[in-house]
C-alpha cells in the first residue's frame, strides 16, 4: 500500500477511535441543567454495581420490598396503631388491638393475629404455617419464572417475605403489585368487577378452571408491542363463544380476576371464537411477562383460601457490591490494557501500535453493542466476558505475528512473511472462533440471566475478535508498515544468522 | 531418546487417579454437604431501625448509628455490614425521605443479646429525642434459593461442549474430539468438584459460572495444541515418531503459546479480583482454579489420552490403507511400523 493511502487510512481511523472513546468515555456539562453523559456511564449497571449519573439519578442497584401474608404485620405497624390508639386514650382500644395481636405470637421483628394465625391465642397453628409455605413456594415460583438477573428473594423472621429486583428492572412497581394477588383465578363479564358474572369455572359441579384454560403466554411483535396470549381448551372456547355471542350488539368487558385483583380487563365488542386471544393492552415486555407469571401461578396453584399478601414502600439499594466496586473495576481494567500494551511494545516494537489499534476499535464497538443492545449491562459477569474476549482477541493478533517472524526468520520478506503468516493462521483462528462462539451462544441460548449475558457478551466478542484479527488487525498492520524502509526493525523481528562455514 | 514432556505424558495413570479422587470426593461432599454459598448470605440475622425523615433534616443519623453501635458494643455483638437504605414510595416511586439503617450479624449471633442491644438502643433513641417516630427490630432473613437457572445453566455448558467437540471431530479428527471430551469432562467436574472439597465461599452463580469459564478456557487451550498437530502431523519429520514421540513434539512446539494464553486468562481473573471491593473480588479470585483446571486438562490430562487416540485412529488408517494399496505401499507401511516399534 502506497504512503499516501496509508496515511489516509490511518488518519481515517485514528478520527474513528477518537470519536468512539469521546461518545463512550467522556461527559461534561452542556449547561446549568444539562449535562452530555458518555455511553459506559449511561449503561445499564446490574445489581451488584452502580454509579451517580447526576445529584439525583442513581444507575445500578436495586429495589426491595417486604410481602405481608394476611395476619401478619410488622413490629413497625403494630407500635405506629398501639402508641395512635394510646395517645387518643382509649384503653379498650388498646387492650382490643393487645389481645388481637398478643405478645405470646410475636416473632421478631412480626406481630402474627391471633385470629388468623392461631388457634388458642398462644401458639402459631399449624395449618397458618402450612399456608405460609405455599405463600413462599408460590412467590419464589412466581420469581423464579420472571428470569431476572440480580433478583433475590429472602424469608424474614420466618413469616414475610422480602424480594429486591434490579434498578434497570423497569416494571418492578408493576411486579411488586401484580405478584402480591392471591386466591384462584376467575374469569368474569360484566359493567364492572364487582357485579360481574363468572363464566370461567362455570357455576356447576366440579367444574375448574383448568377445564376452561389450558395457560398463558407472551409474545412481542415485530414493532415491539407486547401481547398477553390467553390459551383456551375446547370447552373454553366453546363457553367463550356462548358468552360473546351479543357482544357485537352490546359490547361488554372481560375481567380476569385473581382472587379479589383484577389484573387484565379488556372490552369485548365481538364474538369471540379461538383457542387462543392475543390481548395488548399496553404491555411492555416485562408486565405481560409479569401478569402471564401470575396468571398462569393462579391457574396451576391459587385457591380461595390462599392468604392474600400486601406490601409497603420500597427501599432503594445502591450496589451490593459497594458504592466503589465500579470504579475498581475500571482501575483493573486500566491495568490489563495497560499490561496487553506493554507486552505488545516489548515483544513486537513498533508493531504494538497496530495491535492498539485494532484493539481500541474492538473495545469501543463492544462498549457500544454493550450500550445499544437492551438486556446487556454492565456488571462483573459482563466484565470478565469483555476480559476474555480481549484475551482471544490479542491471542490470536499474537499468534500472527508469531508466524511472520518465523516466517521472516527464515529469509522472506516482509510482505511475503505477513501473507504467508496470515494464510496459515486464517483457519486456525476461523476455527478457534466458530467453536468458542459456538459455545457461547448455545450457553446464552439456554442458560438464564447473568450466565446468559456473561455467554452473550462472550460470543459478541469473539465475532468482533475474528473480524478484527483477521481482517482489520492485517489492515492496520500493512498501513503502519508502509512509513518504514526498516520493516525488521519495525516489528522487532529478526533473520536467523546462518553460520558461514568457509 | 524419552524428553520431559513425553514423560509427562506417561504419567497420564498419575493424572487420571488424581482427577478421578477430585471429581468423586466433589461428588460425595456435594450430596452430602453442596457448595458453600455462604458469599450469597444464606441466614443472617439483621437489626433494623427505622426513622423518618425529621432525624434526616436534623442531622442525627451520625447519632442514631452511634448510639447503636453503643449498644452493640456492651452485648460484645460485632455486625458484619452496615447499609442505610432510603424508602421509596411504592405510589409514586418517589423517596419518602424516611430511612432504614441495617446492621447485618452472622446467622449464629446470640437472640438475646441483640434482643438487649434493641432494648438499649429504643431507649437511647427515645430518652435523647434523637429520631422522631423510631422503630428497632431484630429479623432472622433466609435467602431462597431458584434452580432453574442452575441446571439451565449446567444444560447449556453440556450442549455448548457437545457442539463444538463435533466441530473439533469434523476439523481435526475423532481422536482430538474423544481427548477433548475427556478434558472438557475432567476440567468442568473438577473445577466443581474442588469448590465442593474445599468449601471456598461461592455466590450461588459461582459454581456453574466457573464451570463455563474451565470449559471455555480448556477449549481454547486444547484448540491452540490440536492447531499446531495438525499442522506439525502433516510434516514429513513427523511421519517418523510413534504416536507419543509425534504427540510429545508436537506439544513442545505449542507449550509456550499455550501458557502464556492461560497466563493472559489467569492474570484477568487475578488482576479483577485483587483490584476489587469484597463482592468483585468472591465472585472473580474463584475463577483462577477454573483456569488452572482447563490448563491441566488441556496440556497434561487431554494430551496424554490424546496419544492413545493417536495410536488407535493411525492403526486404522494403516490398516485402512493396506486393504485398499498396493504392495509397494503395504510394504512401505511395514517398514514404518518396524521402524516404530
Amino acid at each position: 500500500m502506497g504512503k499516501v493511502k496509508s496515511a489516509i487510512c490511518l488518519t481515517l481511523m485514528s478520527l474513528l477511535i477518537a470519536v468512539m472513546c469521546f461518545f463512550c468515555t467522556v461527559s461534561f456539562p452542556l449547561n446549568a441543567i444539562e449535562s452530555f453523559h458518555s455511553t459506559v456511564k449511561l449503561t445499564e449497571k446490574d445489581i451488584t454495581l452502580g454509579s451517580w449519573l447526576n445529584e439525583d439519578t442513581y444507575i445500578g442497584g436495586g429495589y426491595s420490598a417486604v410481602y405481608y401474608p394476611e395476619g401478619v404485620i410488622s413490629a413497625k405497624e403494630y407500635e405506629d396503631n398501639l402508641s395512635a390508639y394510646e395517645a387518643a386514650g382509649d384503653t379498650e382500644k388498646v387492650e382490643e388491638y393487645r389481645e388481637k395481636y398478643p405478645e405470646a405470637l410475636k416473632t421478631e421483628g412480626l406481630y402474627l393475629e391471633s385470629e388468623v394465625a392461631s388457634e388458642d391465642g398462644t401458639t402459631v397453628s399449624q395449618s397458618f404455617k402450612n399456608k405460609i409455605d405455599k405463600t413462599i413456594r408460590m412467590m419464589r415460583e412466581r420469581f423464579e419464572a420472571l428470569h431476572v438477573d440480580g433478583m433475590k428473594m429472602e424469608v424474614a423472621s420466618s413469616y414475610s417475605l422480602r424480594v429486591t429486583l434490579p434498578q434497570m428492572y423497569t416494571s418492578r412497581n408493576y411486579v411488586f403489585q401484580c405478584m402480591s394477588y392471591t386466591g384462584e383465578l376467575t374469569v368474569a363479564m360484566g359493567a364492572d368487577a364487582a357485579s360481574a358474572d363468572t363464566i370461567f369455572p362455570e357455576n356447576k359441579r366440579n367444574a375448574v378452571i383448568g377445564d376452561y384454560l389450558t395457560g398463558f403466554s407472551t409474545r412481542t411483535a415485530a414493532d415491539g408491542t407486547a401481547y398477553l396470549n390467553i390459551h383456551f381448551t375446547p370447552a373454553g372456547r366453546e363457553v367463550m363463544k356462548n358468552a360473546t355471542a351479543n357482544a357485537a350488539s352490546s359490547s361488554t368487558t372481560m375481567f380476569f380476576k385473581v382472587g379479589n385483583a383484577t389484573p387484565v380487563q379488556l372490552t369485548v365488542s365481538s364474538q369471540i371464537d379461538q383457542s387462543s386471544m392475543y390481548i395488548s393492552g399496553g404491555f411492555t415486555n416485562e408486565s405481560a411477562a409479569a401478569t402471564s407469571v401470575l396468571l398462569n401461578s393462579a391457574l396451576g396453584d391459587g385457591l380461595e383460601e390462599d392468604l392474600s399478601l400486601s406490601y409497603g414502600d420500597m427501599v432503594r439499594l445502591n450496589a451490593t457490591y459497594g458504592d466503589n466496586a465500579l470504579l475498581f473495576v475500571y482501575i483493573a481494567f486500566a491495568v490489563l490494557f495497560v499490561a496487553m500494551a506493554v507486552f505488545f511494545f516489548v515483544r513486537y516494537g513498533l508493531l504494538g501500535f497496530a495491535h492498539l489499534f485494532t484493539y481500541l476499535m474492538f473495545l469501543f464497538a463492544m462498549l457500544l453493542c454493550v450500550w445499544a443492545i437492551p438486556f446487556l449491562y454492565v456488571g462483573v459477569g459482563t466484565a470478565l466476558a469483555l476480559l476474555f474476549a480481549s484475551v482471544v482477541f490479542s491471542v490470536c493478533e499474537a499468534l500472527a505475528y508469531e508466524y511472520a517472524r518465523k516466517e521472516f526468520a527464515q529469509g522472506r520478506t516482509m510482505t511475503s512473511s505477513v501473507k504467508s503468516a496470515y494464510k496459515k493462521t486464517f483457519w486456525h483462528v476461523l476455527d478457534l472462533h466458530i467453536v468458542l462462539a459456538a459455545i457461547a451462544f448455545i450457553v446464552y441460548g439456554i442458560s438464564l440471566t447473568g450466565l446468559s449475558s456473561f455467554a452473550f457478551l462472550f460470543g459478541l466478542g469473539i465475532g468482533f475478535s475474528a473480524l478484527c484479527s483477521l481482517f482489520v488487525g492485517r489492515f492496520v498492520w500493512a498501513c503502519m508498515m508502509s512509513f518504514t524502509p526498516k520493516k525488521g526493525n519495525f516489528c522487532r523481528f529478526k533473520r536467523e544468522e546462518v553460520e558461514d562455514d568457509d | 531418546m524419552m524428553t520431559k514432556r513425553l514423560k509427562s505424558l506417561k504419567l497420564w495413570p498419575l493424572y487420571v487417579a488424581f482427577s478421578s479422587v477430585v471429581i468423586l470426593a466433589g461428588i460425595i461432599l456435594y450430596a452430602l454437604f453442596g457448595f458453600n454459598t455462604a458469599a450469597e448470605k444464606p441466614q443472617y440475622k439483621t437489626f433494623e431501625v427505622q426513622y423518618n425523615v425529621v432525624a434526616v433534616i436534623n442531622d442525627k443519623e451520625g447519632e442514631i448509628q452511634s448510639r447503636c453501635e453503643e449498644a452493640f458494643g456492651a452485648q460484645n455483638l460485632t455486625y458484619t455490614a452496615k447499609q442505610v437504605f432510603s424508602e421509596v414510595s411504592s405510589a409514586n416511586n418517589m423517596e419518602t425521605g424516611n430511612k432504614r439503617l441495617v446492621y447485618e450479624f452472622a446467622a449464629d449471633a446470640s437472640d438475646e443479646a441483640l434482643n438487649l442491644a434493641k432494648a438499649a438502643a429504643e431507649e437511647k433513641l427515645v430518652f435523647e429525642n434523637l429520631a422522631v417516630e423510631s422503630s428497632v427490630s431484630v429479623n432472622t432473613v433466609k435467602g431462597e434459593t431458584f434452580y432453574e437457572a442452575g441446571w439451565r445453566a449446567a444444560v447449556g455448558i453440556a450442549v455448548g461442549a457437545t457442539v463444538a467437540l463435533v466441530y473439533i471431530g469434523i476439523r481435526f479428527g475423532l481422536g482430538c474430539a474423544l481427548s477433548g471430551l475427556v478434558g472438557v469432562v475432567n476440567s468442568t467436574f473438577f473445577t466443581l468438584g474442588f469448590f465442593a472439597i474445599t468449601r471456598i465461599p461461592v455466590f450461588a452463580v459461582g459454581p456453574l459460572l466457573y464451570a463455563a469459564i474451565a470449559a471455555l478456557a480448556f477449549v481454547l487451550l486444547y484448540m491452540i495444541h490440536c492447531m499446531k498437530m495438525r499442522e506439525n502431523f502433516k510434516d514429513s519429520a513427523f511421519e517418523k515418531f510413534g504416536a507419543d514421540d509425534a504427540v510429545s513434539e508436537s506439544l513442545k512446539t505449542s507449550d509456550k503459546f499455550v501458557c502464556w494464553t492461560a497466563g493472559a486468562l489467569g492474570a484477568v481473573v487475578l488482576v479483577l479480583g485483587a483490584v476489587a471491593t469484597a463482592g468483585v473480588r468472591l465472585l472473580t479470585l474463584p475463577a483462577f482454579v477454573a483456569v488452572a483446571a482447563g490448563l491441566y486438562s488441556a496440556s497434561l490430562l487431554a494430551p496424554a489420552i490424546h496419544v492413545y487416540c493417536k495410536r488407535a485412529f493411525d492403526k486404522i488408517k494403516r490398516n485402512k490403507i493396506r486393504k485398499y494399496s498396493g504392495k509397494k505401499k503395504a510394504a512401505k507401511i511395514e517398514e514404518t511400523e518396524q521402524t516404530n516399534d
